[in-house]
């Protein structure tokens, strides 16, 4: 199921991506590499990202989409409370450790997309989350997959 | 029975039966080596014994049709099914060899056959005729489309021509008319611009999209081929949400409520829905293939 499904998002995503976001790479199928725009406006605003640009990386596992795809920023990842230095997010939706929310095989790589632009866009302070040096020099080299992440704040 | 001649005519015995038997395995292994000339051999040497087993000649035609001698595919299909009219795999490689052939035309009614038999019997093999027979129809939508397309780009053409002329004539009858002919060419640029549209309308239909996500199974993104139901009323194609219980786990796998895999009924009305769907926009069957 995972390569034609990939081959089918990736029609979709040629035919109409999503707002801001372009993709640099799709080979091999299963490896994307996506660029970013920072959110144009924010909630209160002009968005504090509306002048970057980011680069992230995209890798689907053989049980995709039963099995959420491992996203993250390719470092200068941006300063943002959820996201860390080494480029891992924190977000519900690319965990599939989360039975409320949580990855669901409707999504797909677009609407991850949009739901990380919100997440900018929705940002107020550029700021990393607690811990970040800690975190990363725990997981180095390590697929933010295997984070065993709390998800403590909806709020941004 | 001695007159020899009619390959009806001749008894098989028991022992012939045995030999067949042994050739049968022989081939089949050699198939599954992808030695399709040896297990042609097999087969063929086994026909001697038993002209009348259908399911040597179907393996036969399987042989011939990776082998790329479609001609002989046919052949040997065409012999099996006049032996047993309902052979599924008869129709299958006979479809998948005449479709080959570009008989585009000859080659649907067998696909469907075959995947109607292996809907019946449940048989996994209904994925690929699906997909070949998604094939043939999509070959056949691209050969009509372009003929249609340049059938109307030839219409059109003419139509435009005819409207200017008359436009001409219009324009001509009001001779020194400033404000009689500027009240024409803005009527003339109306008509213009309906033409069009009407043009555009009658192309539309021609043109390839994303497949409507009412028929769309949200896992596979495909349009539907195998629709089952779950209690929260969401639909899944039948293999992707049978993948889903078997590695992921018991639940729904949009609304997360647990619930069993005996509780997945197939949805036939949106199957039909979906087989309408591809059948009024044929060029969906692209992305099936």
């Amino acid at each position: 199921m995972c390569m034609r499904r990939i081959q089918a998002e990736l029609s979709d995503w040629l035919l109409d991506p999503p707002e801001g976001c372009c993709l640099e790479s799709f080979e091999p199928l299963m490896e994307w590499v996506i660029i970013m725009a920072g959110p144009e406006s924010g909630a209160y605003g002009p968005s504090l990202y509306r002048d970057d640009t980011f680069r992230m990386s995209v890798k689907f596992s053989e049980g995709y989409p039963l099995e959420p795809p491992e996203v993250l920023f390719i470092p200068p990842s941006p300063v943002h409370v959820h996201i860390y230095s080494n480029g891992h997010i924190c977000l519900d939706i690319l965990s599939d450790q989360s039975r409320n929310g949580g990855w669901s095989p409707a999504l797909t790589i677009s609407k991850v997309c949009l739901s990380l632009r919100s997440m900018l866009a929705s940002s107020t302070e550029k700021k990393r989350p607690p811990g970040d040096l800690e975190y990363c020099l725990r997981t180095r080299n390590r697929s933010p997959r295997e984070t065993r992440w709390e998800f403590h704040d909806t709020t941004v | 029975m001695t007159s020899g001649q009619s390959p009806r005519a001749r008894q098989v015995t028991p022992a012939d039966l045995a030999a067949v038997e042994k050739l049968k395995a022989e081939g089949n292994f050699a198939f599954r080596k992808g030695k399709y000339a040896a297990a042609i051999e097999r087969y063929t040497e086994a026909l001697l014994l038993a002209p009348n087993l259908p399911v040597l000649r179907v393996n036969r035609a399987l042989n011939y049709l990776r082998k790329g001698e479609l001609v002989k595919a046919v052949e040997d299909c065409s012999y099996a099914l006049r032996l047993d009219p309902n052979y599924m795999k008869a129709h299958f490689f006979m479809g998948q060899a005449l479709l080959e052939q570009g008989e585009l035309l000859d080659a649907t009614p067998h696909l469907s056959k075959a995947l109607e038999l292996a809907r019946q019997s449940g048989d996994t093999i209904k994925e690929q005729i699906w997909r070949e027979l998604a094939k043939a129809k999509y070959r056949k939508w691209q050969l009509e489309a372009t003929a249609r397309q340049e059938e109307q780009r030839a219409l059109a053409g003419r139509l435009r021509g005819l409207l200017r002329r008359q436009q001409d004539t219009e324009l001509a009858e009001e001779p020194g008319d400033e404000a009689a002919q500027a009240v024409l060419r803005e009527a003339h640029a109306r008509e213009d611009a309906a033409l069009a549209a009407v043009l555009d309308r009658a192309a539309a239909g021609d043109r390839a999209g994303e497949a409507a996500g009412a028929v769309t199974c949200c896992l596979t993104m495909e349009v539907f081929r195998e629709p089952v139901m779950l209690p929260s009323g969401l639909s899944y194609e039948d293999s992707a949400l049978a993948e889903h219980f078997a590695k992921v786990g018991h639940w729904d796998p949009i609304t997360k409520e647990p619930c069993k895999p005996s509780q997945a009924v197939r949805n036939l009305s949106l199957r039909a829905a979906a087989q309408q769907y591809l059948e009024e926009h044929n060029w969906a069957y692209g992305e099936i293939c």
